[in-house]
Parts: C-alpha cells; sequence; structure tokens
C-alpha cells in the first residue's frame, strides 16, 4: 500500500542552478512544504469528508517530513522499473535534502481484524469499496488542492532565498 | 471547466486503444462507478484548480489537476496497468476540443497506484495526475 504522498519539485529545478543548494534555500522549501501541510489540513477537516472514513484521522496525520536525496532517487528507480517515470531527474540531488508532505493516516478495515491500513490515498483517490463493505466513495481531494493554493508561496519563498544568495 | 470534462471524457471513450481494454466501450466514469460497473473501467475527476488572472482582470489561465485511473478487480494488475498507459497515450500532449476555451497542454505530474482489498477480493487502482492548462 502506498502513503499519500506529493513531493517538491524545487530541489531539482534548484540543482540545476546550483549544485549544493544553500541552507537558505532548503529552510525556504521546508517552509513551503509547511505551507502546504497546513492548507492541507485545514482541508482535511471531518466536516469536509463525506461519512465512511476515519476522518478526523487523516487531518492529524498529515505532516512534513525530511527526505534524503538518495531516498529520491529509489523512489525515482522505482518508477522506471514500473514505467511510471515521469522524467523528473532526482539522481543530481542524491547529497541533499528535500521534504515531503504525508498523510500516514491508519485503521482497520470495518468488520475486519487485523492489521490497520493506510487509507489517506484512497480518501484522495477514491475507493471501489465503502467502509461498510458495499459502495466506493469518490476521491475527495485534500493534498492536491494544498498544493497548488501553495505553488506561488512556495515559488516566492525560493526567490526570496535566492535573492540572498 | 465542465468543458474539460466533457472533453476528457470524448477523448477516452473514442480511442480505441483505451476502449478495447475496458468492460464495455462506456466505461468510463466520473468521479464513481455505478455499482453494478463491470470491470476494468475508468475513472475520472477534477482533483485541483488554479486561476492565474492578467491585467485587466480577467483569469488569463486556469490549470487543472484531473485524475485518470483504471481500475480493475483483479489478480494481477496488467490489465489496469495496460488501460492506464492506453490512457498516457491518448492524453499526454493530446488534442482535447472544449468549447470556448483552448487546451495549451496536458500532460502527467503524478501517478497514483494501490491496491485496495475486501474480504477476498482485490481492487487495483492505475493512473495518473494530470495537468490540463487552458486559455479562454
Amino acid at each position: 500500500m502506498k502513503k499519500t504522498t506529493l513531493y517538491s519539485r524545487i530541489i531539482p529545478i534548484v540543482a540545476e542552478l546550483s549544485t549544493s543548494p544553500s541552507a537558505e534555500v532548503g529552510q525556504a522549501v521546508k517552509r513551503g512544504a509547511e505551507l502546504v501541510a497546513n492548507r492541507a489540513k485545514a482541508n482535511a477537516a471531518p466536516s469536509n469528508f463525506q461519512k465512511g472514513f476515519a476522518r478526523g484521522g487523516i487531518r492529524d496525520s498529515i505532516k512534513v517530513r525530511e527526505v534524503s536525496g538518495e531516498e529520491m532517487g529509489r523512489r525515482q528507480t522505482t518508477a522506471r522499473r514500473s514505467g511510471n517515470d515521469l522524467g523528473v531527474d532526482y539522481g543530481s540531488v542524491n547529497d541533499q535534502i528535500t521534504y515531503a508532505v504525508e498523510a500516514g493516516a491508519r485503521a482497520k478495515p470495518t468488520g475486519q481484524s487485523g492489521v490497520r491500513i493506510p487509507y489517506a490515498h484512497m480518501v484522495e483517490y477514491g475507493t471501489q469499496v465503502g467502509d461498510s463493505g458495499g459502495g466506493g466513495q469518490a476521491p475527495q481531494p485534500f493534498l492536491q488542492p494544498a498544493l497548488e493554493d501553495s505553488i506561488d508561496e512556495i515559488i516566492g519563498l525560493v526567490k526570496n532565498a535566492l535573492g540572498d544568495l | 471547466m465542465n468543458e474539460l470534462r466533457k472533453a476528457i471524457y470524448q477523448k477516452l471513450t473514442t480511442t480505441n486503444d483505451v476502449t478495447s481494454k475496458l468492460a464495455t466501450p462506456t466505461s468510463v466514469f466520473h468521479g464513481q462507478a455505478p455499482p453494478d460497473a463491470e470491470y476494468p473501467f475508468i475513472i475520472f475527476n477534477k482533483q485541483s484548480i488554479s486561476r492565474t488572472r492578467a491585467f485587466a482582470k480577467t483569469t488569463a489561465f486556469e490549470a487543472e489537476s484531473w485524475l485518470v485511473k483504471a481500475v480493475d478487480r483483479n489478480t494481477t494488475s496488467n490489465p489496469a496497468e495496460a488501460i492506464r498507459n492506453a490512457v498516457d497515450a491518448a492524453l499526454t500532449n493530446g488534442t482535447l476540443t472544449v468549447t470556448g476555451g483552448t487546451v495549451e497542454d496536458c500532460y502527467p505530474t503524478g501517478d497514483v497506484d494501490f491496491l485496495e482489498t475486501d474480504g477476498d477480493q482485490t481492487y487495483r487502482h492505475h493512473g495518473l495526475i494530470y495537468r490540463i492548462v487552458t486559455t479562454n
């Protein structure tokens, strides 16, 4: 199961400008990720979701995680092997840090015992099986809109950081 | 815009390489499939939108994110992944005709791949997030 994750594409862009972005740029990217996370939390207010999910759990699970360039490189390799390469080259940032906004909420499927499974991606992208075992849910995106609403501000943060170099 | 929804539906249901892989030629649903839909099928819906305004205080262009995914109930991901690839070939840099606007760009920005289990059944979701830029 995949967790729902959005990765900043700022670092690869910055990597083209310099092989060693400054700490200021890294902090700007981190602040941008926090901006996305806060907006995603607002989008993930329980009242915004249809019934059928452990709704409050998603909001509380949204966080910013530091991701190494090495991990991004591994993800790129995995994506290529599965035919999902989107042409984003993370290979040049192996020695750098970027940030991911993740929603890692887990819950036991209704009526089933056993492990708690991630379900935030099912809220973001929709399901075929409802919480009671019948009738799926249409997608209820909370991460993608948060990213779209934040792009201009993130670019502004990075511009300001680059201006300080 | 609703016109974009219509354009995506039109494109997918008139591309033979896509429809030939679906349960029926019209197994393309906006948002959610009906409960009795046969597998595999396609679900598509708008995930987000951002508008850029110009000097005349009108929207210069809109960038919308659309999720387009194949859904199959199967023990293998191969059919759903084949549909995903056919959708990719049809939509990426493809021609989408919308009334009252122009599609300037259509390209994938992310992939969506996950499994959903219900008892002994496994549902496979394989798709892409598209960024579609339109001007008025």
